[in-house]
């Protein structure tokens, strides 16, 4: 299971580096072998994720290592998404990273966090792909969101200083970003939403508690409290541009930090993810 | 067989040259006809812009060639030779194909990348193909020209910059705003600048476009003239919150969107993006408003300076593009020489094949009773002698098929047998 981890790893790295070399030379070839190197690492990336259920017999979100495989995934999944719809290569140069950064943690962390004590991860239950999905597509989407937001803020910063360049010319326009943005934001929250009352209903399951204020639910009602003010914000106040695109950006740090702080420095019923 | 080029265009020749010695297509028939009617002259092709005149040839023999075609050219434009002689160039083989490879990618246009040049270059093709002035040489000639200069638009951006303030405009609102579909424009005042500005947009189909002035007649006339509605100018402000981008060339004094203003229009538009191009001399539009969120300000300077960098990024591109002519060059005059391997074999077989029956024929004259089987004994010496002499050779030129030192490789082994002598000869 390690060396498929390691490939992966190896793959994301090429591809990360081929986005690289595509934003300095910005020629056909790194643009094709991105690619290219792209697919394939999202290839054996779902395979380990199918291996991983089978193996486990159970969703792949029961390790904090799988955890986080699942997540990058996702991010992958949302950017190819984007790649076919749209065509903004240059998402990958900061995407893949940050799916590669992710999933390395993941690969890299001690394995002791595979959780079987738990009575309700014994055997295979609805809620816990539900839940899961919910919340970490939620999450992918806003992490697709900052990263849209920081090409966001190097354009505007491009337009405004009246730098045209090569690379101003290279990068999307600034209403496509924000739009892209604006549209994983309304993606991401509802799906945020609809991960925390699932997590909740199926707490009232099995623990009979629906709230628990473990340390991961507190941040995630500030996570939600935080995106609820930035939607609010944009379709009430005009928070558009600069500021959404900023506010994105440390919205996806606050998920980082509830999604690896607390794994690593808290003890909580979520910790393995 | 060689190419050549004959012509000059706008970095040799001032326009009163240029315009008397253009084409119009009506003569273009009876031109080729002429061209390729010339002694040493096979194909021709002529080229006639408003920047250019040139005319293409193949050739066995450039030299003569040139020389006919220049007096053909001073003949038919009825102009000395020494007026034009010193606008003239030429250039032969290697130089001729990469110039009109570089003719074809725009090159060497005076926009360097406007893309017009390759379809007035197609429709020369087109002229000489219809009046059976072209022949093989041109025909692969001009096609690997299209596909040279397809590549250099693809793979490098030396058409992509805006190289003027106008369509400058265009390419930042594209940058600015998602699509321009829905976009709506308003001008404000009047100018030759502004208006090509204007009508870029329109081109670039835009949503609305609405142009006010202090004097409403003059508003009407340029919304009639680039395609737009008039707005009376005593009501513009009231325009603004509906309107996405700004053209702005007015005489006036003072600013006359100011900072207090345009913050209102922004919070009326809930922050929605406004693009500003303030044309004018001295500004009209507070240039603090730069500093707003949302509110793209650019100014004629920075327009030149945008068109200037654009300018010096073409002159980068055309450096990769000079290395992609220079390798497509380079195999196309492979491709040229090898076309020679085969009738140089031939006039070499020939050539053996000649001296041979001469001298058999001698030597059976002395002979004084040739039997059958002698006849046939000397016969086939012979032909085997021949055969086993020039083996090597044939098969050395067919070897060296596919490289540059196969042109040295006929050249001297025409000189050295005097090939070409009896090629003149079989015409």
């Amino acid at each position: 299971m390690q060396i498929i981890s390691i490939v992966i790893s190896i793959l994301y790295f090429i591809t990360a580096g081929s986005y690289f070399f595509y934003l300095l030379y910005k020629n056909r070839f790194f643009s094709k072998f991105s690619f290219f190197s792209l697919m394939i690492s999202f290839f054996f990336h779902s395979m380990y994720l199918l291996l991983q259920t089978f193996i486990h017999n159970n969703f792949p979100v029961i390790s904090f290592a799988q955890s986080l495989a699942f997540f990058s995934w996702l991010i992958t999944s949302f950017f190819l998404y984007i790649l076919f719809k749209y065509r903004i290569q240059i998402l990958g140069a900061l995407l893949v990273p940050v799916a590669l950064i992710l999933f390395l943690t993941g690969t890299l962390s001690p394995e002791k966090t595979i959780i079987q004590v738990l009575p309700y991860f014994q055997k295979f239950s609805l809620w816990l792909p539900v839940h899961t999905t919910f919340c970490f597509t939620g999450n992918a989407a806003f992490a697709v969101a900052s990263c849209l937001g920081i090409i966001y803020l190097i354009q505007e910063k491009y337009i405004k200083s009246k730098k045209i360049g090569t690379f101003h010319r290279f990068l999307p326009s600034l209403g496509i970003l924000e739009e892209l943005n604006y549209r994983c934001l309304i993606i991401g929250f509802p799906l945020l939403t609809l991960g925390i009352m699932s997590g909740a209903i199926w707490a009232q399951y099995t623990i009979g508690s629906y709230w628990q204020w473990d340390p991961k639910e507190v941040w995630s009602l500030i996570t939600w409290f935080f995106y609820a003010a930035v939607l609010h914000g944009r379709l009430n106040m005009g928070w558009r541009g600069k500021k959404q695109a900023a506010l994105s950006i440390i919205g996806f740090m606050v998920i980082l930090f509830t999604f690896l702080g607390i794994s690593f420095f808290h003890n909580s019923y979520h910790a393995w993810g | 067989m060689e190419i050549l080029i004959l012509g000059l265009s706008h970095k040799t020749a001032p326009i009163e040259i240029r315009e008397k010695l253009s084409f119009s297509s009506k003569e273009l028939e009876s031109s080729l006809g002429e061209i390729t009617g010339l002694p040493d002259v096979r194909e021709g092709l002529i080229l006639s812009t408003c920047n250019r005149v040139e005319i293409l040839a193949a050739s066995d023999n450039p030299q003569r060639a040139i020389l006919n075609l220049k007096k053909f050219l001073s003949e038919s434009r009825d102009i000395s030779i020494y007026d034009i002689e010193p606008h003239l160039y030429t250039y032969y083989s290697e130089k001729a194909i990469q110039h009109i490879f570089k003719v074809a990618s725009s090159l060497d246009s005076m926009v360097v990348g406007e893309p017009q040049i390759l379809g007035q270059l197609k429709e020369a093709y087109r002229y000489s193909t219809e009046y059976k002035a072209s022949g093989s040489i041109i025909h692969r000639l001009l096609h690997k020209a299209f596909k040279v200069a397809k590549r250099v638009r693809s793979e490098t951006l030396i058409a992509s910059h805006a190289v003027s303030v106008g369509y400058a405009a265009v390419e930042l609102a594209k940058k600015i705003f998602a699509e321009l579909k829905d976009k709506r424009v308003m001008l404000i005042g009047s100018g030759e600048m502004a208006e090509l500005a204007a009508k870029h947009l329109i081109n670039a189909e835009i949503n609305e476009m609405l142009i006010t002035n202090r004097t409403f007649a003059k508003a009407r006339e340029i919304a009639e003239e680039i395609g737009g509605t008039a707005v009376n100018f005593e009501v513009f402000p009231f325009e603004l919150p509906g309107i996405d981008i700004i053209i702005s060339s007015t005489s006036a004094e003072d600013y006359i969107l100011k900072y207090d203003q345009v913050q209102k229009v922004m919070r009326l538009r809930k922050n929605k993006p406004m693009f500003f191009i303030d044309i004018a001399v001295p500004r009209d539009i507070d240039p603090e408003i730069n500093r707003m969120a949302n509110v793209y300000l650019y100014n004629i300077d920075d327009l030149t300076e945008v068109v200037e960098t654009n300018l010096r990024g073409r002159e980068k591109e055309a450096l990769k593009a000079e290395k992609i002519i220079d390798r497509e060059k380079e195999r196309f005059y492979i491709w040229l020489k090898n076309q020679e391997i085969v009738p140089t074999i031939a006039s070499l077989r020939n050539k053996f094949e000649a001296i041979r029956s001469r001298e058999l024929e001698k030597a059976l004259k002395y002979w004084p009773e040739p039997g059958e089987r002698e006849k046939k004994i000397l016969e086939n010496l012979t032909d085997s002698i021949v055969n086993k002499i020039i083996h090597d050779p044939i098969q050395n030129l067919k070897q060296y098929g596919n490289s540059l030192d196969n042109s040295l490789f006929i050249e001297t082994i025409r000189r050295l047998f005097n090939l070409d002598e009896n090629r003149n000869e079989d015409k």
